[in-house]
């Protein structure tokens, strides 16, 4: 079995780490101390690396369980992680640079407004591109389960997209 | 934050369990203080259900949850190991082993009291210890079962 | 041209039947400048999860992750925390932490047993009630129902629990207190 090493294998996550932590916490600095945090707990683990199935499943479970946990700690009263945060993207959000076009902050927006499991589900179907098995082992759901919850949010993201879309904000 | 416990002062289950296992990715914990278990008493319950909840809550003063996915007997293990070796503290309140789940429910009584449950469990490869403190008695576990059991003639 | 395939493969995603190929291929049909007008108002939903992969974090994370993982000494929150105290703490803090591992080290926390529980060490881990009401309420239901399952599946005949015959021993409960309802 070939050898796994933290600058070949970890270390490459990093921005596939952020993205995800990016997407549940919705805060740029917040997510690269979770990249960091997965990080150093996966190095902590190096003994075990070669005994798991996928060590990127292993740092993205990982990630998403320190981004929520965060997000649950920071979240206002009363407000929970599911429910939509109305505030603004903070002004250092990377997206904000890239996503200029009315449409796509409108996409972004009704994006992270999905409750945490569909938007994470989302974000590594269809930004990420991974299969349902992989979103099933990382979120430890079965396929069944990542495949409602995917189709929960991508109809929500359709009607929701289209009804702005016909009938204006 | 373990550290900051103090030296006079008893650490329950699931402290002493995270002290050993504080580097584990793999558990999910939870605590609830008795400050934020004082906030959920001061919360207005909707119902009944609710109601009856929140009395078998007033008995309590806080909830650690440890829950992992994967390894469970693994987990199970070494919890198990972890209450043998203070079996003069946790008295064993009941346990059974089938092919579905392992259980087991510890008690702490001091003066009579139940100041701390602690329940072990291991199903489809999870593994969860629930671990409460506070002032507990039988009476308590008896309601405490009830509140599961379907009342006759509710259900119209 | 005809676009039928196009619009039945859209037609799946939204059903979550396609194939990541099949998704790759409507990625990159939408990616085209030319886009028949009824299919437009999707573009912008798939221009969108290429944007968004394009997020990366700063250059310097490699040189800040690298600088925490060569020093042996990760518990870097330990540290901080320490440091954070007063000199006199720190001393008190460092006997604390020797007394703990010495706890550790000989299995057995019963030398507290006769104090309070050490809540001050206690970390929320939510800050709205009702979400805690959620899980104190899902957790003592799971006690419930095992305590339920012992009950109907295991004690049948000898009613009270083994942990009746435990404590009657030691003469400390009625063994009333937790008999079935049978």
């Amino acid at each position: 079995m070939q050898e796994i090493s933290f600058r070949n294998d970890i270390l490459p996550l990093k921005d596939k780490l952020f993205r995800l932590a990016l997407r549940i916490t919705q805060n740029s600095a917040e997510a690269e101390d979770i990249v960091q945090d997965t990080m150093i707990k996966a190095w902590d683990k190096r003994d075990e690396w070669q005994q798991l199935e996928s060590v990127e499943a292993y740092c993205l479970t990982i990630c998403r369980h320190l981004a929520i946990d965060r997000s649950q700690l920071k979240a206002a009263q009363n407000e929970e992680l599911t429910e939509a945060t109305q505030e603004k993207p903070d002004a250092s959000n990377p997206y904000e640079e890239l996503v200029h076009e009315e449409r796509m902050r409108l996409i972004h927006r009704l994006f992270n407004e999905l409750p945490e499991k569909q938007r994470s589900i989302m974000q590594l179907r269809d930004i990420e591109g991974k299969s349902y098995k992989e979103i099933a082992e990382i979120l430890s759901l079965t396929e069944e389960q990542v495949k409602i919850n995917l189709f929960r949010a991508r109809q929500r993201i359709k009607q929701q997209y289209t009804k702005i879309e016909n009938y204006g904000l | 934050m373990i550290f900051t416990a103090g030296m006079a002062t008893a650490q329950d289950f699931v402290s002493k369990f995270m002290l050993e296992n504080k580097e584990d990715t793999l558990l999910h914990y939870i605590s609830i203080s008795p400050k934020m278990m004082e906030e959920v008493l001061k919360t207005d319950a909707e119902n009944e259900k609710q109601e009856e909840m929140r009395r078998i809550m007033a008995n309590l003063k806080s909830m650690q949850v440890v829950s992992s996915k994967a390894k469970g007997d693994f987990y199970f293990h070494k919890a198990e190991k972890m209450v043998e070796k203070n079996g003069n503290r946790f008295e064993p309140f009941l346990s059974f082993d089938d092919r579905q789940e392992n259980c087991r429910i510890m008690v702490h009584r001091k003066k009579g009291k139940i100041i701390e449950l602690v329940m072990l469990s291991y199903k489809d490869n999870r593994f969860q210890v629930i671990n409460f403190t506070g002032n507990m008695n039988d009476e308590f576990i008896d309601n405490l079962a009830k509140a599961m059991i379907p009342k006759k003639g509710d259900e119209n | 041209m005809d676009y039928k395939y196009i619009e039945q493969l859209l037609e799946r995603f939204w059903q979550c039947e396609t194939s990541l190929e099949e998704e790759q291929i409507l990625r990159a049909f939408f990616q085209q400048k030319e886009i028949p007008a009824h299919l437009l108002p999707y573009k912008d939903l798939f221009a969108y999860t290429r944007t968004a992969k394009e997020i990366k974090l700063g250059d310097d994370f490699d040189a800040k992750i690298t600088a925490r993982i060569e020093k042996p000494v990760v518990k870097a929150r330990r540290i901080s925390f320490a440091n954070r105290l007063a000199p006199l703490f720190k001393a008190v803090a460092v006997v604390a932490i020797i007394l703990s591992l010495g706890m550790a080290a000989q299995h057995s926390f019963n030398r507290g047993y006769d104090t309070d529980y050490n809540y001050d060490a206690y970390e929320d881990t939510y800050t709205d009630p009702q979400t805690a009401y959620g899980e104190i309420s899902d957790a003592l239901m799971t006690v419930s129902e095992s305590i339920n399952k012992y009950q109907e599946q295991y004690a049948h005949d000898s009613v009270t629990a083994t942990a009746v015959e435990v404590t009657a021993e030691k003469g400390t409960v009625t063994p009333d207190s937790i008999t079935t309802e049978e």
